[in-house]
């Protein structure tokens, strides 16, 4: 259990209820020392409140919580070595961008010429230098958005927590942000934890990360591991997967499907449930294999260029009306051009059918 | 994960998180007790409790000096209905209903003047409009006995309009235009028009001009208009104007006390009389009770037509106006 | 409707005349060189000179101006204390409404009855304690008690217009309470609390039913210099007096109108 203990956050049995409302039921989680972890899930599921708690802006009901081996539940938010980069910033609207990012270092009593040199490095590193004058609300979202970020980084805190860091900026910033961010992770080393409901953010930041629904982790595990097999409809939904396909076992590795028979490599543990295949998954060909298990013929309902290659809606190709049958949609890297109204054949690879869970509590 | 770091209570009990700061619940209370504590303790030792012993004071009588005489009697009542020692007069009714009259008409000149002063304001361009709003806001602090006494000034004997009404034969050579009911209302009119004003302002500046325009697109006459456009969008602060206008000048003693003979005499006046030279307390504690009475039944009355008719929506206007 | 609209301007005009006319007449007599009657006999500030020299106007201006200053600083201490105290801690909602009534009382309940009740109140201590005997204290505690709620109310809606993250983010970085309320909470209320001030010097300079009721017969304000002169006639001192008054007014209020628009 010791070897739990060291890791760079630990939260251990938390629960939180409010009124009536269970927040956070009993939850684990452990990050790593030194690594961006995303926390995702749908607005009240819990995750910023468990944010919150770590921050030491709310007090668990039960449950404990250690960084870095030391236990930190009972010390009070100034006293933990963790900073907050709020979803509204809470930038102080009465100071400007020097005192705003200098205000932790003069809380701790650190002296002026420390404060000078510390705030004047996080400021160039952010790329803010000749703003330290300007009030809060004369800064864009995405300048203000930095201002808190150093203004929390410039205290060095062991942990960083971000809540909906990008919710408030621009679509086309926020690439931008999201590499700036990765990057200064990098170069610092301290440990991230950001908490989103956009798969996307989660998806280009974190090497890790946790879904959350109802107060509980419904899954844990690298980002590419959770994003390739969720482990259910819900979590699956929630990562923005569109193809969920019915299935019924008929024999050994075979499930009968809308589709038509399907080969699945990873065996489901039920007889009849879904199963899901990722659009960049699905393999369009020029003619189907007859009566061969995975393949079907197609009609290409729509298509769109996308910028790599075509975004394509097709359905199963039922001969005359096709009107009633479940459509995919397909992430087609072939730069041949495919047209609406053809007819394609279609392949899904055993080994890219991944089964879910039934939606339950019960891990 | 292992039972070792699970299954504790996190938090010591009592402790609370209050806007990230760790306190426990006990210490916040005190410390709302502290700030709070002191001058709630003033409100309601010299507000609260004064105003409480206004009602058993008015069922006290007036002693042979002037005392206070603690009779339990409903005699105040009985006198302020009429029933005084020489029988039945309804003099202080009058004065009742005279201080609703003259409140009444108060407000409706006021709010007469106010709209069209406000939608003057309201139409300058900007910077202009800010300097109109500065001259609203300024007489609303001029000082009250100042301004009755400016009024004295106006009308005294010597004065162009005393002079103007003295050659029309309105008034006697070399006489005053007060004391009288011209003089009480130019000075309550002209103290409470801000009072009306700058509510009003808050609702007119606000006001959905595009409305306006449909209204006229729709051929409704200015009446129609103001019934069915402006009033309902300008209610708020129409409302918030009566009140402030039409409860004080319910009150009012400066100026009819100054500009006012003895036939304007309102319940103000009259609850002065008793403390000051009637020293009847317990008589004026009864009037007291009876004015904050009135208040209190205009300002349920107003509170019940607000919500009654919450104004001010647009598709509602067009829909009636069409 | 943004045509031009004669009889709109006229009325907007002659009610804005209805307000500064009497202003302006003070204003007007104050520098007219005559003792007697209202004829222009020229321009002199010989009024205004005299005021110097008249030891009860001195008196009244100093009695006025200590009870303004006095009253304001006990008035926006408590006031303040009383708005962080309501909205910066978790108070049952029950208990909440009956202390916003009572801040309310001073706006509603009208001034003659707060007189009165001041006045009974005043009667009664007096039979504890001697210092409740009419005078500038009673003039001064009287004032503080209608003063409280106007302070509490602009600086609690100052405090509402406040979230709760600025106070959770001093608290992230580090902010002991001290350090919290003098760079975080005081300054962001501080123009409401300066505003409320204002207000409250404004209201007692003002004041004329309140102190007529609680005043003695050594602490006469100005107000109530000029109601009883009034009452003994009319005066070229109390024109230049009453001119001086609508000034000295008028200042705190344009200083208010300024904090209060400011962020």
């Amino acid at each position: 259990m010791t070897d739990q203990i060291d890791k760079g956050l630990l939260c251990c049995g938390v629960s939180k209820t409010f009124g009536n409302h269970e927040a956070l039921r009993d939850l684990d989680l452990s990050v790593e020392k030194g690594e961006i972890f995303t926390i995702l899930g749908p607005s009240g599921c819990g995750k910023t409140t468990l944010l919150r708690i770590i921050a030491g802006l709310e007090l668990p009901d039960s449950g404990r919580i250690f960084l870095n081996s030391k236990e930190i539940t009972r010390l009070p938010a100034s006293g933990r070595p963790v900073n907050t980069v709020f979803q509204s910033y809470a930038l102080f609207p009465h100071l400007d961008v020097f005192s705003n990012v200098a205000f932790g270092l003069l809380a701790r009593k650190t002296p002026k010429s420390v404060v000078e040199a510390k705030v004047g490095d996080i400021l160039s590193l952010m790329r803010m230098t000749g703003l330290e004058r300007r009030l809060p609300h004369q800064l864009s979202g995405g300048q203000k958005q930095r201002v808190a970020l150093a203004r929390a980084l410039v205290n060095e805190p062991e942990l960083l927590l971000l809540d909906e860091p990008m919710s408030a900026l621009d679509a086309h910033l926020r690439t931008q942000v999201q590499d700036e961010l990765r990057a200064l992770q990098k170069k610092l080393g301290t440990t991230f934890v950001l908490v989103t409901h956009d798969h996307n953010e989660a998806k280009m930041l974190s090497n890790r990360l946790a879904v959350m629904d109802e107060g509980r982790i419904i899954q844990f595990g690298s980002t590419q591991q959770v994003f390739s097999k969720p482990r259910n409809k819900f979590v699956a939904e929630f990562l923005g997967a569109t193809n969920i396909i019915d299935a019924s076992l008929l024999s050994g590795n075979a499930y009968e499907t809308p589709f038509g028979t399907m080969d699945i490599s990873d065996k489901p543990s039920w007889d009849k449930g879904k199963m899901l295949i990722w659009p960049d998954r699905i393999q369009i060909h020029e003619e189907a294999k007859a009566d061969q298990h995975n393949w079907f013929n197609g009609l290409v309902l729509d298509q769109v260029f996308n910028g790599q290659g075509l975004d394509v809606m097709l359905t199963k190709d039922s001969g005359g009306v096709s009107l009633g049958n479940p459509t995919l949609s397909v992430k087609a890297r072939t730069p041949k051009s495919i047209q609406s109204g053809q007819k394609v054949g279609v392949y899904f690879p055993p080994e890219h059918l991944v089964p879910l869970d039934r939606n339950s509590l019960s891990h | 994960m292992g039972k070792k770091t699970k299954g504790k209570p996190g938090p010591r009990s009592g402790h609370v998180v209050w806007r990230g700061e760790l306190t426990s619940s006990l210490a916040l209370r005190l410390r709302a007790v502290g700030l709070a504590g002191p001058p709630l303790l003033w409100l309601t030792l010299l507000l609260a409790v004064p105003c409480l012993m206004l009602g058993a004071l008015a069922l006290a009588t007036r002693g042979q000096y002037g005392e206070v005489v603690f009779s339990f009697t409903l005699e105040n009542l009985k006198r302020l209905a009429g029933f005084g020692l020489y029988g039945w007069s309804p003099n202080f009714l009058y004065i009742i209903l005279r201080s609703f009259w003259v409140a009444t008409a108060t407000t409706v000149l006021c709010v007469l003047l106010a709209y069209p002063l406000t939608f003057h304001v309201a139409t300058r361009p900007g910077r202009t409009r800010v300097f109109w709003l500065i001259l609203i806001i300024v007489p609303f602090w001029t000082n009250v006995v100042v301004r009755a006494y400016a009024w004295l000034l106006i009308l005294g004997p010597q004065a162009p309009p005393a002079r103007l009404a003295a050659a029309l034969g309105l008034i006697r050579d070399g006489a005053a235009l007060y004391p009288g009911p011209l003089a009480v209302y130019l000075g309550m009119v002209s103290t409470f028009l801000p009072f009306m004003a700058l509510p009003l302002y808050a609702s007119v500046e606000r006001l959905n001009w595009e409305i306006l325009e449909a209204a006229k697109d729709l051929y409704a006459s200015r009446v129609q208009i103001f019934m069915q456009a402006i009033l309902p969008q300008t209610r708020p602060g129409l409302s918030v104007g009566v009140i402030v206008t039409f409860v004080p000048s319910m009150a009012m003693f400066v100026v009819t006390d100054l500009l006012g003979g003895a036939k304007t005499m309102l319940i103000g006046n009259l609850i002065q009389q008793q403390f000051a030279q009637a020293r009847d307390w317990p008589f004026g504690a009864a009037l007291s009770l009876a004015l904050m009475a009135m208040t209190l039944l205009c300002l349920a009355l107003l509170r019940r037509r607000r919500r009654q008719r919450p104004g001010g929506h647009a598709e509602g206007v067009l829909s009636r106006l069409g | 409707m943004k045509e031009k609209r004669p009889m709109v301007a006229i009325v907007a005009v002659a009610s804005l005349a209805l307000m500064y006319l009497p202003s302006a007449a003070v204003a007007l007599f104050s520098v007219n060189n005559a003792r007697y009657g209202l004829a222009w006999r020229g321009f002199t500030l010989q009024w205004y000179a005299r005021l110097f020299g008249n030891r009860d106007i001195i008196e009244a201006a100093i009695n006025s101006l200590v009870l303004a200053v006095v009253s304001t600083l006990v008035a926006t201490i408590l006031g303040t204390a009383l708005a962080i105290g309501l909205r910066r801690a978790p108070w049952p909602a029950a208990l909440l409404r009956v202390f916003d009534l009572l801040i309310n009382l001073p706006v509603v309940v009208p001034d003659i009855i707060m007189a009165v009740a001041l006045a009974m109140a005043f009667n009664v201590l007096r039979l504890l304690s001697s210092v409740f005997e009419m005078g500038l204290f009673t003039l001064i505690v009287g004032h503080v008690t209608f003063q409280i709620s106007f302070v509490t109310l602009v600086v609690k809606s100052r405090l509402e217009a406040l979230g709760q993250d600025t106070d959770e983010a001093a608290m992230d970085l580090y902010a002991s309470r001290l350090f919290h309320f003098r760079h975080v909470t005081l300054p962001l209320i501080l123009p409401g609390v300066l505003a409320g001030a204002m207000l409250a010097f404004t209201l007692s300079l003002d004041d004329f039913i309140i102190s007529f009721f609680t005043h003695g017969p050594e602490s006469v304000t100005l107000p109530i210099y000029i109601y009883a002169s009034i009452k003994r006639g009319l005066s070229p001192e109390i024109h230049a007096l009453s001119t001086l008054m609508l000034v000295l007014t008028t200042i705190p209020i344009i200083i208010a109108e300024r904090l209060t628009r400011r962020f």
